[in-house]
């Protein structure tokens, strides 16, 4: 889902720059010690994730645990994404530069939604919660770059086969493949560190 | 740490400027943009798609050195393929637009293979997972 340099225009790039500061800030804040090497290590999991990177038009393709990120690091998944991406521009010169910002959002906001939803709604198991998710982050991701795409150029949504309809049609698949699996991690990560899920979960832990 | 001031001014401030970035006001000029198409051959054009059949694009190399200068076709393509050393590509069209592109760098970071970057990366935040998680556990 890298949106490339020259695929936004200048002004969408510079308010979803502004956005991302705002949403890093909102991270950052109350971050204690004990925290950093959960985002590490979910950091590490996002970057070589993200590794996996198919190009289509202006934009590519790649999973994007956003669901997985905002059940387990919450509040903290934009510091893990922010770190990624950093990451992926230094070594693969994934992403652009003008559109950091975008990038930033459109993998932070899914998780941040993910987990607000699921600090008030507790009722579906572990699994359920990790399908909802994982599904549910492709698909708020794919929603913000439709918004993004076609506020910078109306010709990205115009004939056939324009870019939106094939990223539409690239990610549904994925979200689906996404919710599975994301499921099944957050069960068996639940069955090794319960202590992992305690405010996602009525008791603590299932 | 961030006083609460401090906190709430950037979050406001980015708000603000999102908003307000996000409703541009419709300008009537037009860029040029310089597309690579294929290896060594770009095409110049505006924004809407239109060739820019006036751009005279001029190359540089990494020192800054002038290359060469050359129209683009009627399309707006030009092929560059027997100038080696290409670093940077000015088009101008006389008529007030300006792009540079810069010429892809195949000798740098992807001349390690991908895995040993993506080791790289992995292991410079184990590290840092680990330092973190050696002093909580001091401190506990």
């Amino acid at each position: 889902m890298h949106v490339a340099d020259g695929v936004l225009s200048i002004s969408i790039a510079v308010a979803t720059t502004a956005g991302a500061v705002g949403v890093l800030t909102y991270a950052l804040k109350g971050t204690n010690e004990e925290e950093i090497p959960k985002i590490s290590l979910l950091s590490g999991t996002f970057f070589v994730a993200s590794l996996i990177n198919i190009p289509i038009g202006p934009t590519s393709i790649h999973p994007l645990l956003g669901g997985f990120l905002g059940l387990v690091l919450g509040r903290r998944a934009p510091l893990a994404v922010f770190v990624g991406l950093v990451l992926q521009a230094i070594l693969f010169q994934h992403g652009g530069i003008s559109t950091f910002g975008a990038n930033m959002l459109l993998m932070s906001i899914p998780a941040l939604l993910i987990h607000w939803l699921f600090t008030y709604w507790k009722s579906p198991s572990l699994f359920w919660k990790g399908c909802i998710a994982g599904f549910t982050a492709i698909g708020v991701a794919v929603c913000l770059l439709i918004v993004l795409l076609l506020l910078s150029d109306a010709r990205y949504g115009s004939g056939s086969f324009s870019v939106i309809q094939i990223v539409l049609v690239s990610y549904f698949p994925l979200a689906l493949l996404e919710g599975v699996l994301t499921g099944f991690a957050l069960h068996h990560l639940a069955s090794i560190k319960p202590y992992l899920f305690k405010s996602l979960t009525e008791k603590g832990g299932e | 740490m961030l006083s609460k001031k401090v906190y709430q001014l950037i979050v406001a401030s980015s708000l603000i400027l999102t908003i307000l970035f996000f409703y541009p006001m419709i300008a009537e000029a037009h860029r040029m943009i310089i597309e690579h198409v294929d290896d060594r051959v770009i095409q110049v054009r505006y924004d809407d798609g239109t060739p820019a059949k006036l751009a005279v694009v001029t190359t540089y190399d990494a020192d800054g050195r002038q290359l060469f200068k050359h129209e683009v076709n009627d399309e707006g393509y030009l092929d560059y393929e027997h100038q080696s050393d290409v670093h940077r590509l000015v088009a101008n069209d006389g008529l007030g637009h300006r792009a540079s592109s810069i010429q892809e760098d195949t000798n740098g970071m992807e001349g390690i293979p991908v895995f040993i970057r993506a080791l790289l990366g992995v292991s410079f935040l184990s590290f840092i997972g680990a330092v973190f998680y050696v002093r909580t556990r001091k401190k506990k």
